[in-house]
């Protein structure tokens, strides 16, 4: 198990101007689940093929375990990858898939066969030892696919999307198993995806990338509780956060949102924080979630009342999706209401946002600002 | 370190290739060479670069050795042939392609098991037959020979390609009017073209150079195409190096000129059908 | 339970009425006016000059066909001598399956290293795959004559090459000698072919899925050991294949050797293409149907040995990954 550090590491690719990743500062912990998310293009395949050794580093550093390993080829780095498309050597039997690695590395014989059979009981693959990848389900061969990493028992675990081509109830229960191998194995895992569900549920921490540089790390929930920029907040949550321009102003001791003909008086923000915002636009974010019909019993942070009128509705059963029309908001303004929530295309609703959730960002930079008052 | 290592295993495998491309390129270099100089230049130092460039000798062999005749010969054989086998050929793989008929696969199978044939098994009774039909030493009949050699192979692959474009385009065609000539000719062909482009290049290379039905099948000397035209300047003239440089210049060098401009096509078309 | 008279009506509808039933197409779908329209001029020329020549061939070879006279049946006649009283034959056959065999085995195995190295992103590889290429477009005339003036002795390259780096002993009448003239039109053969099988090599790895060969680059392989273990496992089906067009090739060559040495000397370099032409055309007893008693022979050998491979060395499952 090790420790995975790049400091200041960047690719540019012959004949292109930008670069694929700008700057990238990680330290990933020993033993520690973490998760590249972002979407697709952004470069964060392009940083795991670069930790593997597959791609060279134009400028930076990569150390793994504090030893550098910039110049050191791909097959000496001890690194094991689980490709998007699984990448099994197709004229051998699975068995021959799981050897392949040790056999290369001159592991003896009776060791080789003992850790294949562990890990084939392991996944339940005890049964398709001798057949080929061809016989093989989809999630069969991301098994083997799977395997082929343990087996080897490498320093560091990278995944390149490997759930995209499974099929929905495939991909929850695989999700499932991988996270079960990381509690029992305890070893580094490096997880690149675009879906933020796996990121969310599977990511001991995450990563956010975006045109190959970092956003954001932190835990999932803190990712998503406090989004470091408007990209963030976009990116997470589905719906997505509700983002409009609006005019700060203070109103008394608080401070104030101004769009359209309201006015949202927010107490829990520390106008001397916001100073250099004041009477000036600013960037407002609200999660569908965080608007409510009427006052939730067990909620006691305070409310804004905003007057909408119901331009979509979407009844999913376990909940309502609504698109609503604010004066003052020209983007889409959704809201997630529960089940209960009876409403026309047409009514006029009266709807109670939470500013104890709303966040300000930027108009320039995008990027979050730290508004609310210290407690 | 490393980076060093990496450069010399690089350059190397750099000297090792080019120690192949010379040797892969040189002769012909040489030959280039040698047309371009006199034979008692030659004798003198094999392999000197051209001291005088003598081009006359280009003019001397074009007009005083018959080449022209043997140039013509092989331009008129091989453009007809390949015109032909095109037509016929694309006629043939267009409607196997598309049409589901009884003895469908039959054909094609008969077709394309031809392809494995060696050309003795014809080669005597083709004389026979030209003899027979007064066919013997025209060019019309190597032509005609020329055409049903090219046939199995023009059709394997037209045949492939038509295949697999999807039979939407042709119902959709069907639907608009379009009577079955129609759709071939104006559906089938140009939509073919990569494909027709491949088998028009390969029958080119292959009857521009084919040397044994003609030897077989031409007597007269006015009646020769280019392979034989050289070979019998080799025969006659043996020691005349310098003259026999030209000539195989002047054969290779239409060749080598569509090469220079269609290079990638070249290579794609001629190796079409090898690659699974 | 019980059957209807209309039932057993088409039961008993004959044998032969059904079957030209099948004949019957669908008008919606094409008619055999189309069908033949289409097919008519290449059936015409098949049949013509291909099919009727084949079975000519067959019928030749049970004959002895003279020039004015009629064709006289001899039976089994030019078979039993053909494998019991003719020792050129034999040697021309043993010429060429000494070429198909080894020959094939050369340029394929250059070719792919050859590719290889192409691959592995050398710098000019563009320009390196063209001109190796090159080779193949010529045809065999110009080859033969070029590679017997670099075979001369006297003044030829290869000679000359050896004697400047001091080797003057090994200098030799490469073409002359018997010991090593099939082995000189062999090599002259391999510089034409190699660039070919190089081309269609290239094409083949390089359609190869990168991932599976990165994970091999992670499983601990260079270069050598991806080769074996992944890269030529995975080629299996296109090698095959150019191993039966090279091997189909060799088995019927004529041009080159025709060239170059005419089949001498002493029989060193006949082989079974060149000597059916000389049978047939050259010899002193004009006889058209012993040539194509060898021929028909010969048809059904290259046609053993390429169902042979095909089955022995084919790829039995699919190379899915």
């Amino acid at each position: 198990m090790a420790d995975v550090e790049l400091k200041n590491v960047c690719k540019r690719y012959p004949g292109s101007q930008g670069l694929a990743v700008d700057s990238l500062c990680l330290a990933i912990k020993d033993g520690e689940f973490m998760v590249l998310l972002g979407p697709s293009g952004c470069g964060k395949s392009t940083a795991l093929r670069m930790i593997a050794g597959l791609e060279s580093i134009t400028s930076g550093n990569l150390f793994i375990d504090g030893k550098k390993m910039d110049e050191i080829p791909a097959k000496n780095r001890d690194i094991a990858m689980v490709f998007q498309s699984y990448a099994l050597y197709p004229h051998m039997s699975v068995e021959g898939n799981l050897a392949f690695g040790l056999k290369r590395r001159g592991v003896p014989k009776p060791e080789i066969v003992r850790r294949v059979k562990d890990v084939a009981d392991m996944l339940g693959l005890s049964e398709f030892l001798t057949r080929k990848p061809y016989a093989l389900s989809g999630g069969q061969r991301q098994r083997v696919a799977l395997g082929r990493a343990i087996v080897r028992d490498p320093k560091v675990f990278l995944f390149d999307e490997p759930l995209s081509n499974l099929d929905a109830a495939l991909r929850v229960s695989t999700r499932n198993e991988l996270v079960k191998q990381h509690q029992r194995l305890g070893a580094t895992m490096i997880y690149v995806t675009h879906d933020q569900v796996e990121a969310m549920t599977m990511g001991e921490r995450i990563c956010i990338i975006n045109q190959g540089k970092l956003v954001q790390v932190g835990e999932p929930l803190e990712v998503y509780r406090n989004p470091a920029d408007t990209f963030v907040a976009k990116f997470l949550g589905n719906p997505p956060t509700n983002l409009f321009s609006a005019h700060l102003e203070t109103s008394g001791d608080d401070v104030a949102i101004k769009f359209g003909n309201h006015a949202v008086s927010l107490p829990s923000l520390d106008p001397l924080k916001l100073a250099p915002y004041i009477n000036r636009p600013i960037i407002v974010g609200i999660r569908p979630e965080d608007i409510f019909e009427r006052q939730p019993s067990h909620l006691k942070s305070p409310h804004a009342k905003i007057s909408a009128k119901v331009a979509a509705v979407e009844a999913l059963g376990a909940e309502t999706l609504l698109i609503l029309d604010i004066d003052g908001i020209e983007e889409v303004f959704r809201a997630r209401l529960d089940r209960n929530c009876i409403a026309r295309v047409g009514n006029k609703m009266p709807i109670l946002v939470n500013t104890d959730e709303i966040h300000l960002f930027d108009p320039g930079s995008n990027r979050a600002i730290d508004c609310y008052r210290d407690e | 370190m490393n980076l060093i290592l990496r450069r010399w295993k690089q350059t190397l495998l750099l000297i090792i290739l080019s120690a192949y491309t010379a040797y892969s390129a040189g002769p012909f270099i040489w030959v280039a060479m040698m047309s371009l100089r006199t034979t008692p230049e030659i004798s003198d130092s094999p392999y000197a670069f051209p001291m005088e460039f003598h081009w006359e000798k280009y003019k001397i062999a074009w007009s005083q050795s018959n080449y022209d005749i043997y140039f013509w010969n092989s331009v008129m054989v091989t453009g007809i042939a390949v015109l032909s086998v095109t037509i016929i050929g694309s006629m043939a793989a267009h409607c196997l392609a598309r049409y589901r008929f009884p003895g469908n696969r039959i054909l094609l199978f008969v077709i394309f098991s031809t392809l494995i044939f060696p050309p003795q098994i014809v080669m005597i009774s083709l004389f026979q037959v030209l003899v027979e039909y007064g066919l013997f030493d025209t060019r019309s009949g190597l032509i005609l020979v020329y055409i049903a050699l090219s046939l199995p192979l023009t059709v394997f692959i037209l045949e492939g390609f038509f295949s697999r474009l999807p039979q939407d385009l042709f119902d959709a065609a069907k639907m608009d009017g379009y009577s079955d000539f129609e759709i071939y000719w104006r559906l089938t062909l140009p939509i073919g073209l990569p494909a027709i482009a491949t088998t028009v290049i390969l029958n080119f290379i292959h009857i521009w150079n084919e040397f044994l039905f003609a030897v077989v099948l031409i007597a007269d000397d006015s009646k020769r195409t280019l392979p034989l035209g050289i070979q019998k300047f080799y025969g006659d003239r043996l020691e005349d190096v310098g003259m026999i440089a030209t000539g195989v210049m002047i054969s290779v060098i239409p060749v080598i000129l569509l090469y220079v401009f269609f290079s990638e096509k070249m290579i794609r078309g001629m190796t079409a059908g090898a690659v699974k | 339970m019980a059957v209807t008279t209309a039932e057993s009506e088409m039961r008993r509808e004959s044998y032969w009425a059904q079957r030209i039933n099948l004949l019957r197409l669908d008008p919606l779908h094409c008619r055999w006016n189309t069908v033949m329209m289409f097919l008519a001029p290449a059936l015409l020329m098949y049949t013509a000059f291909t099919a009727y020549p084949v079975l000519r061939t067959f019928y030749n070879s049970f004959h002895r066909i003279k020039p004015g006279g009629a064709d006289v049946f001899v039976g089994l006649a030019n078979f039993s001598e053909l494998f019991t009283r003719d020792p050129t034959f034999w040697t021309a056959v043993k010429n060429t399956m000494i070429w198909a065999t080894v020959q094939p085995c050369i340029e394929i195995g250059l070719g792919l290293l050859l590719a290889i190295c192409l691959y592995a992103k050398v710098p000019f590889a563009r320009i390196f795959r063209v001109l190796w290429f090159t080779p193949v477009l010529l045809s065999y005339v110009v080859v033969g004559i070029i590679w017997m003036w670099i075979y001369n002795y006297d003044w030829g390259i290869l000679n000359g090459l050896l004697r400047w780096i001091g080797l003057d002993a090994l200098a030799h009448t490469w073409v002359g000698d018997p010991k090593t003239a099939l082995w000189s039109v062999m090599f002259t053969q391999i510089w034409m072919w190699t660039g070919f099988n190089m081309v269609v090599s290239l094409a083949a790895v390089s359609a190869l899925p990168a991932e599976v060969l990165e994970a091999a680059e992670l499983d601990n392989c260079g270069w050598m050991k991806k080769l074996f273990f992944v890269i030529i496992p995975m080629l299996r089906p296109t090698l095959l294949n150019l191993l039966i067009l090279s091997f189909m090739g060799k088995m019927k060559i004529f041009d080159l050797v025709w060239i170059m040495t005419g089949g001498g000397p002493l029989w060193s370099t006949e082989t079974v293409a060149t000597y059916v032409y000389k049978r047939a055309f050259d010899w002193n007893t004009f006889d058209l149907g012993y040539p194509s008693t060898i021929a028909t022979v010969w048809f059904a050998v290259v046609l053993t040995f390429v169902l042979t491979l095909h089955l022995l060395l084919r790829q039995r499952d699919k190379l899915e990954y």
